[in-house]
């Protein structure tokens, strides 16, 4: 008896729960994602001499986006980048990027960027405000974020697509070689994420 | 701007003001009095230009490691006032020296511990032996802005910091070159004052504080751009060889010959590093003029 009457609760508590998870906003859907490294990336561009731009890459990083469809200022991005990883094309180039004048890796082995907040804009327009921090230096950011895309990877799992161009000085982060001889203070960012649902 | 402007004028401008305050210095008698003040002020003072043309303005405390060299440079005139008391009491300026140097090497490459580029226990070794080897570099040379009259210390110190400015630049790091030139223009200015007026001599204060610098230069290079272990100690070697002409057996050797020793000295320890080093930057399959 008390058997069958425990089966009926459970039974009547299933079905209300089923009802009020399909009223709109009845409960936060956030959805995590990890950004997948491999068709991700995290491109840069600089002046150089006033005449010419120098683009570079960063090749390891990661990152975790937390999506909430229904209410966006429940999302969030963080992000981490290896600055080990810089890559320009040029061994030499990268050695020194990596050295005291420029990014100091021994000492600040990280880039890191935590949301703060997050705006919807449009159906495809996300506003982003964080905080970057580069060589020890944090300084606030906000990024209009581009939403790509979804769909499945070959692998059935869930994906999504973010991009998001930014221009940050870098002379606010302590990265001063150059500016007096041919490296422009504009760096132009770009990041581009494809994520992976947890 | 070009870089090679750029360059000149982040080690004439220091200079210049080093030079005309120790030139004033040992041609106006009333100021004569006050060299021991005077000439580690102008060093210390025109290391700290060199370090806003080259680094940028000042922060404190600053983010990165190897922009507490303006400080150290501040500290440097404190500790290079002090050199020049009297014998007697010299023990103190050589306990507070090794005091002062243990504080700044924390400082210096702490940060390399906290990021976990060294273990604690390697990082506290290299830092004791970096105190260490600094203090006593300092120690050794420092009588020698005393004893030498002339053209000729100011001119090797010019070549240490000529040869460890190409070194810290071909190990990666062109911003600590820059200083470790401007550093050996700032000492090299003292050619020309040492021709003008014979009875011209560094003193102990900027000595012992322009080797202090000199080697916090080398240890930055060492820890954080890529200046190996093994140049590390030559130019220490090479720094120490300076103190040479006090060794009794030489200190009779004519002083030309023995200036020539001490140079040849230099150039060997100091020298044949950047040439390995240069070597290795032109091995490189591709070209990369550091701009």
């Amino acid at each position: 008896m008390s058997k069958t009457c425990t089966g009926r609760w459970m039974a009547y508590l299933s079905a209300f729960g089923l009802l009020m998870g399909s009223l709109p906003g009845a409960y936060a859907q956030r959805v995590t994602y990890q950004v997948d490294p491999v068709h991700s990336f995290v491109i840069f561009r600089v002046k150089h001499m006033n005449t010419a731009y120098a683009y570079g890459r960063f090749n390891s990083f990661r990152g975790t986006i937390v999506v909430d469809e229904r209410n966006p200022a429940n999302s969030s991005v963080e992000f981490e980048i290896d600055v080990n990883s810089v890559d320009t094309g040029n061994n030499q180039r990268d050695d020194h990027l990596r050295g005291p004048d420029f990014f100091n890796v021994r000492q600040y082995p990280k880039i890191t960027f935590r949301s703060t907040s997050v705006r919807k804009i449009n159906n495809t327009t996300l506003e982003v405000k964080g905080n970057l921090t580069i060589r020890g230096t944090t300084r606030p950011l906000t990024a209009r974020v581009t939403y790509v895309g979804k769909g499945r990877n070959p692998r059935g799992q869930e994906i999504i697509g973010f991009e998001t161009t930014f221009t940050i000085k870098r002379s606010q982060f302590g990265v001063n070689w150059g500016l007096n001889g041919g490296l422009a203070d504009d760096v132009r960012v770009t990041v581009a994420v494809e994520a992976i649902r947890q | 701007m070009s870089v090679v402007w750029h360059s000149l004028l982040t080690a004439g401008v220091p200079a210049l003001v080093a030079g005309v305050i120790w030139l004033l210095g040992g041609r106006i008698p009333p100021l004569a009095r006050f060299q021991g003040v005077l000439y580690p002020l102008a060093f210390g003072g025109s290391v700290c230009l060199a370090c806003g043309l080259i680094v940028g303005r000042p922060v404190f405390p600053p983010t990165d490691a190897t922009h507490w060299l303006f400080y150290f440079a501040l500290m440097g005139i404190l500790l290079g006032w002090l050199a020049e008391i009297p014998a007697d009491y010299r023990w103190l300026w050589g306990a507070l020296a090794l005091l002062l140097l243990g504080g700044l090497m924390v400082l210096a490459l702490k940060p390399l511990i906290q990021s976990g580029y060294w273990t604690p226990v390697s990082g506290v070794r290299i830092m004791l032996v970096l105190t260490v080897a600094t203090w006593l570099l300092m120690v050794l040379v420092a009588p020698n802005g005393e004893q030498e009259r002339g053209a000729g210390l100011p001119f090797l110190l010019a070549t240490l910091g000529g040869l460890s400015a190409g070194l810290i630049f071909y190990n990666k790091s062109a911003s600590l070159g820059q200083l470790a030139g401007s550093l050996g223009a700032i000492v090299g200015v003292g050619v020309p004052i040492g021709w003008l007026l014979r009875d011209f001599r560094l003193r102990r204060g900027v000595v012992s504080v322009a080797l202090m610098m000199l080697a916090l230069l080398w240890v930055l290079a060492y820890g954080y751009a890529e200046l190996p272990a093994r140049y590390l100690a030559l130019l220490y070697l090479s720094g120490a060889s300076l103190a040479l002409n006090r060794l009794k057996p030489l200190a009779r050797l004519n002083p030309i010959a023995l200036f020539a020793l001490r140079l040849l000295l230099l150039l060997i320890l100091a020298g044949i590093p950047l040439l390995l080093s240069y070597q290795a930057y032109m091995a490189g399959q591709e070209e990369y003029p550091y701009y």
